[in-house]
């Protein structure tokens, strides 16, 4: 039985597919596709496909399943074989919402969908004005945190929100201690994350 | 934020230990059964899975377990944003971090 809950969830899930298969900032539709596929096999402990760089599998392979043990070195060696800054913290963006996806419809009983055919084009390549390298690892607009650590792109901001607000709250909805959804209080939900990062090993 | 959520309930008293350690009463309403569903879920553990997933929709409801899942799911997406870009964590942190019995790394201190 489809709720409008799950409704929700499917609806989310095509958006993320199309921005999958469109053409990024640094990256084609095929190419961040291949990322994804990477995540998804490593998270299935599959060997590497050697579809993608070594220095972007390698990544997208590591934030999928070992986020926790990634270092600054690990993203200067990267830097090195070829995966620029920025699109390294686009290459972020698409496998972590794919992992929030794959991880949440695990947990709604659902089956992993297919990863979507790439669209053509090519990425516009465009750069935020005021990015750098400030309290992080990797280019972004003000401090590295929370709201800002996809800054350096744009596009995966408003892509993370979207996310966001789907599976947990709209910034809107940030500032309500008290808020419920489906039932579930803002504590309840906060439980919930808490244990959730530290099974990811995440101090944030 | 569970810290400041859970001041807005009445007579609630958090036990921030137990979010790490797995085991015990932690504070929060149908603690248990959302900690159980969690642990499925983010690991993707077909064998706890099914029963961890009824439990929760006994004390949750259908839609509310399927909240906690879609939450977990938001944080392993907020997790590995923030890990794989180096954010750093601030010292206002070390007291929670100190009662949840961790201590943060010092590649994380900025």
């Amino acid at each position: 039985m489809t709720t409008v809950l799950l409704a929700e969830f499917h609806q989310l899930v095509d958006r993320e597919w199309a921005r999958l298969a469109s053409p990024g900032t640094w990256w084609t539709g095929a190419e961040r596709i291949s990322i994804a596929a990477e995540a998804r096999g490593a998270a299935r402990n599959e060997a590497p496909t050697g579809v993608l760089p070594d220095a972007a599998t390698e990544a997208a392979r590591r934030v999928a399943v070992d986020a926790a043990s990634i270092r600054s070195v690990d993203i200067e060696r990267w830097a090195d074989g070829g995966l620029d800054g920025f699109a390294y913290v686009e290459l972020v963006g698409i496998v972590s919402r794919l992992m929030a996806i794959d991880v949440a419809g695990f947990g709604l009983g659902l089956d992993e969908r297919s990863l979507p055919e790439a669209l053509p084009g090519e990425p516009t390549r465009q750069k935020p004005d005021g990015a750098e390298v400030t309290t992080g690892w990797v280019p972004t607009v003000g401090p590295a945190n929370a709201p800002g650590s996809m800054s350096g792109v744009p596009a995966e901001v408003e892509a993370m929100f979207d996310v966001h607000g789907v599976l947990y709250l709209s910034l809107e909805q940030m500032g309500d201690l008290d808020i419920e959804r489906n039932g579930i209080h803002r504590t309840q939900m906060e439980l919930a994350a808490g244990r959730t990062s530290w099974l990811n090993e995440c101090f944030y | 934020m569970l810290r400041a959520s859970i001041k807005r309930i009445e007579g609630a008293e958090l036990f921030c230990r137990t979010i790490t350690e797995g085991v015990g009463n932690c504070g929060v309403e149908d603690g248990d059964a959302i900690r159980a569903l969690v642990d499925a879920t983010v690991l993707r553990d077909h064998d706890e899975y099914p029963d961890a997933r009824v439990r929760a929709e006994i004390a949750l409801g259908r839609d509310g377990a399927d909240r906690i899942a879609m939450v977990a799911g938001n944080f392993s997406m907020m997790n590995r944003g923030l890990d794989a870009i180096g954010a750093p964590v601030g010292s206002g942190l070390d007291p929670i971090a100190a009662e949840m019995g961790v201590e943060v790394p010092a590649h994380l201190r900025g």
